[in-house]
Order: C-alpha cells, then sequence, then structure tokens
C-alpha cells in the first residue's frame, strides 16, 4: 500500500487525472480554516482517495503543554475528513511564552519526557477518539538529558500510550549521517534502529529525499529518495509489511509524475 | 533549569536572541551548536517567506522576493507564530509596516487588503438563506440587521468578500461603505442608514456580488 503526500501543486492534476494510489496524505494544519477552497479540494480529493491526516503543528513534546484550540480544529477536521490515519511529531514548537516555532525541534530522550509524551498523546487520542501515530523526526541537535535510544523511548511510548509509530525512514539515515557516520555505516545503524523495534508498532512509513550540504544533512525533503532510504526501506518493510508507505516532497515539488514513479517503487 | 525554559531558551536561540542549555551538539554537523541553529533558522526564514508571502501575494509582488523575505524574517522575530496554523500568522503585519520609518503608506493599506482577502478566502462557507429575506418586507427594521457573508471587511471605502471560492474586493461609495461597516458590527438597519443612502440600490448590488446571505431580528 503506498500513497503521495498530496501538496498544492498536485491539487488539480490529481483530481483530474486520478491516477492509480492507495491514498493521499496532507497536513492537517492547511485545512484548519473553517471554510474556503483547500477545504473544498481536500473533500473532494477524500471522495477519490482514503486520506491520511499528517499534523506538523500539534508540539506533543511541549513542556508547556498542548495547544487546546489547536487540538480542537484538529478534531473538527478529523470529524470533517474521517481519515484512515492521523498522526503528527515526537518534537516540540510550543513554548511558555505562547510563540509557536513552527518547526519539528526536538525532544529529549529520557524518562520526563516520555511521561510528557505519554500524557499529550493520550489527551490527543481521547479527543479524537482514535489512536494516533507519532513520527520519529530528524534533529540537528541533542539534549544532554537524553538517557535512553530513541527506539526504546518509542517502544514505551507506543506501549504506554496505545499509539503507533510513523517510522520515518528518511529521517533516521539524515540523523545517522549527522551522527558523524558515512554513508554505509549510516545505512546499517537505520536498519539497527528499525532492528531494535518491537513487532506490530509501525502503523506507516515515511520516505523523503534530503539533501548533503558540506558539513551537515539537512532533511528538506527536495529531491527523489535516496538509495541509501531505500535501502532502510526494504528493511523496514521484512518486519513491517502491512505498514502503508509514504512519498513525501515538500520543497522544490515536482511534476506529479515524479512522486508517483516514487510511490510506485515503495509500493 | 527546567525543561520548558530548555526548550524556550532553544527557540529564543533560534530566533538569535538567547544561549540555549542543556543541548548536545551531533558529531557530524561541522561547526557544532552554531550551525545547527542555523539549520533551523534557515527553516523558520524560509517558512516565514512563504506563509507570509501566501497571506500577501500583493505586497510580494510589490516588494520583490530578496526585499519581501528580509521583512518577513524581520516581522518573524518581531511578531512569531503563536499557533501551529501558519495561515493564521501575519495580521500584525500592517501595524508593523507602519511603524518602520519612512514607510509608504500606499504598502501599508496593499498589506491589509492582502490580509483581508486572505481571511475571506478562509472563512467559513456560508448558504444564501433568501427565505430570511422576507424580513426586509414584514419586520421592523429598527430591530432587523443583515447577515454578510462570513470574512466580509470594510476597509476604507473598499469591501473585500468572497465569491464562490475566489476573495474578491470593490470599492464602493462613502455612504455604502458605512452602511456595511455598521451591519458587520451588528447595528440594526435604522441605525446603519444615513440620510441619502440608496438602501434599493445596495441591496441589488449586495444580492448581484454575493454579499449578503440573509436577514435576523436583533434579539
Amino acid at each position: 500500500m503506498a500513497g503521495i503526500g498530496w501538496r498544492q501543486p498536485h491539487y488539480e492534476p490529481l483530481l483530474r487525472d486520478r491516477p492509480a494510489l492507495d491514498f493521499i496524505e496532507v497536513h492537517s494544519e492547511n485545512f484548519f480554516a473553517e471554510g474556503g477552497a483547500a477545504l473544498a479540494v481536500l473533500m473532494q480529493g477524500r471522495e477519490l482517495y482514503p486520506v491520511s491526516l499528517h499534523g506538523v503543528g500539534l508540539s506533543l513534546g511541549s513542556a508547556a503543554g498542548l495547544d487546546a484550540r489547536h487540538l480542537e480544529r484538529l478534531a473538527r477536521l478529523v470529524e470533517r475528513v474521517e481519515p484512515m490515519q492521523v498522526s503528527d511529531h515526537a518534537s516540540f514548537a510550543r513554548i511558555g511564552s505562547g510563540l509557536h516555532a513552527a518547526d519539528l525541534l526536538p525532544i529529549a530522550y529520557d524518562d520526563d519526557s516520555l511521561a510528557l509524551m505519554v500524557r499529550h498523546v493520550g489527551q490527543v487520542q481521547e479527543r479524537l477518539r482514535r489512536p494516533i501515530l507519532v513520527e520519529n523526526i530528524s534533529a540537528y541537535l541533542g539534549w544532554q538529558s537524553d538517557s535512553m535510544a530513541e527506539p526504546e523511548f518509542f517502544n514505551a511510548l507506543c506501549k504506554r500510550s496505545g499509539c503507533g509509530l510513523l517510522l520515518d525512514v528518511n529521517n533516521l539515515v539524515v540523523n545517522a549521517r549527522n551522527l558523524g557516520l558515512q554513508a554505509q555505516a549510516a545505512t546499517a545503524a537505520a536498519c539497527a534502529w528499525v532492528d531494535q523495534l518491537v513487532d506490530g508498532i509501525v502503523g506507516e512509513i515515511h520516505l523523503a529525499g534530503h539533501a548533503e550540504l558540506p558539513g551537515v544533512v539537512i532533511d528538506d525533503h527536495g529531491s527523489r529518495v535516496s538509495e541509501a532510504v531505500w535501502q532502510v526501506y526494504r528493511h523496514a518493510r521484512q518486519r513491517f509489511a502491512a505498514a502503508p508507505a509514504l512519498v513525501e516532497w515538500d520543497t522544490d515539488v515536482p511534476a506529479l509524475e515524479v512522486l508517483l514513479d516514487e510511490a510506485g517503487r515503495a509500493a | 533549569m527546567n525543561r520548558q525554559a530548555q526548550q524556550g531558551l532553544l527557540v529564543e536561540a533560534i530566533l538569535g536572541r538567547a544561549e540555549p542549555s542543556g543541548l548536545r551538539c551531533l558529531p557530524g554537523i561541522e561547526g557544532g551548536e552554531a550551525r545547527a541553529l542555523q539549520a533551523y533558522r534557515g527553516n523558520a526564514k524560509a517558512l516565514a517567506a512563504r506563509a507570509l508571502g501566501s497571506a500577501y501575494p500583493r505586497l510580494l509582488e510589490e516588494l520583490g522576493e530578496a526585499q519581501f523575505g528580509a521583512m518577513a524574517w524581520a516581522f518573524w522575530r518581531a511578531h512569531p507564530p503563536v499557533s501551529g496554523d501558519m495561515a493564521d500568522w501575519g495580521d500584525a503585519l500592517a501595524g508593523f509596516l507602519q511603524a518602520q520609518p519612512g514607510m509608504e503608506e500606499r504598502l501599508v493599506d496593499e498589506a491589509r487588503l492582502d490580509w483581508a482577502l486572505h481571511e475571506a478566502a478562509r472563512a467559513a462557507d456560508a448558504v444564501f438563506d433568501g427565505d430570511s429575506l422576507a424580513l426586509l418586507g414584514s419586520g421592523d427594521p429598527a430591530r432587523l440587521r443583515l447577515r454578510l457573508r462570513p470574512g466580509t471587511a470594510v476597509l476604507g471605502r473598499r469591501i473585500v468578500w468572497r465569491s464562490g471560492w475566489r476573495a474578491l474586493h470593490e470599492e464602493l461609495d462613502d455612504s455604502a461603505a458605512r452602511f456595511m461597516q455598521a451591519q458587520l458590527d451588528g447595528a440594526s438597519l435604522v441605525d446603519s442608514m444615513e440620510e441619502g443612502f440608496d438602501f434599493g440600490a445596495w441591496l441589488q448590488q449586495a444580492l448581484r456580488q454575493g454579499w449578503l446571505i440573509g436577514a435576523e431580528e436583533i434579539q
């Protein structure tokens, strides 16, 4: 089962050409408005494909707490769309002053953070009356208080909150490269990351491109999926064969055919 | 330092106005913490320009990408987003621009128009309630008001509204603009009409343009 992240440049061609896809995924926040064209387009897309709602702004790891208004708007959208999946990230953006950084900033992988995430995921699931998926992020910084490995953190989060993992294999490779591992070692480390997950927790797999810049690898979703990421994906597939796969492309978005080609490879 | 304070410092550090605490650099990133913060700052700058450009297309066209991008980042630092929906961000831009020394009033007006169009485009959908207009013939105008399409706004003499999926704007005469503003403020028909205002002509125009979605009694 494979789908694509449905972004604005592909609204019209997808509705017109109706390519064979198992599902489409959208960023929830782009459809929070009470009305207008974007919401109408989404409802048209929903008539053609199952929709997955993927959030980028819930800020599940925020020590300042969840934004109640954001959660209500998400709940309203979920009622409207009746999506096949609802997901967001293991990250924070919202801080005590009320400011929202509009990014997926790293949380600490420690007991306090785990307890916070379990509480927030529980709040979301209670309001939405359904389990959600939580995605592992790419990060350019860690926290000194990190005391557990990421897979261990997600195993515990899923077990204690009842959520599933949205496994982003591109993020695994980006993180491994930024930890200083060369290409082959990074791929092996990403596969080992996957191996540490307990059975049955992966509800979806994300694939995307990244950019290798001098001195840093950036998770920019702006190119084809790299061979290293495909390798980790195939590895993950062996254990999580039933999880739908999704190709994301958010910057320098190409023609729809290119995304469909990538999704075809993931299927 | 507690977790909330540490998270707050990281966000402020990305904005370039605090020293973060408790972070760990990733060994593969050359330049350490500064380079990592720069990566996050780069994300924020790009998002600022993209999000604001989406809400302010005329201003973007007017200023050009480079100047608009610099302005968007300055605005982000002065008035950062407070919502996870980036389309909510930007309502303070006209005021921000107005406070800049030497800013042309024309650009401030352009910003106000862009934002009003942006808001109209994402306003709630509404169904025209033609039956309720019978109140205009039978009700007491001192206890009646009109329901204008959600997202409708009046900027001076200019009205902004949505027709279908498109946000539009048009200039009215002074009395019509004041009438519509009064209606948006919830005033009764009687209290909204100035002497000489041609309500019949306005009503025809309102129905033709889709400004009006119904009438209601003031409780």
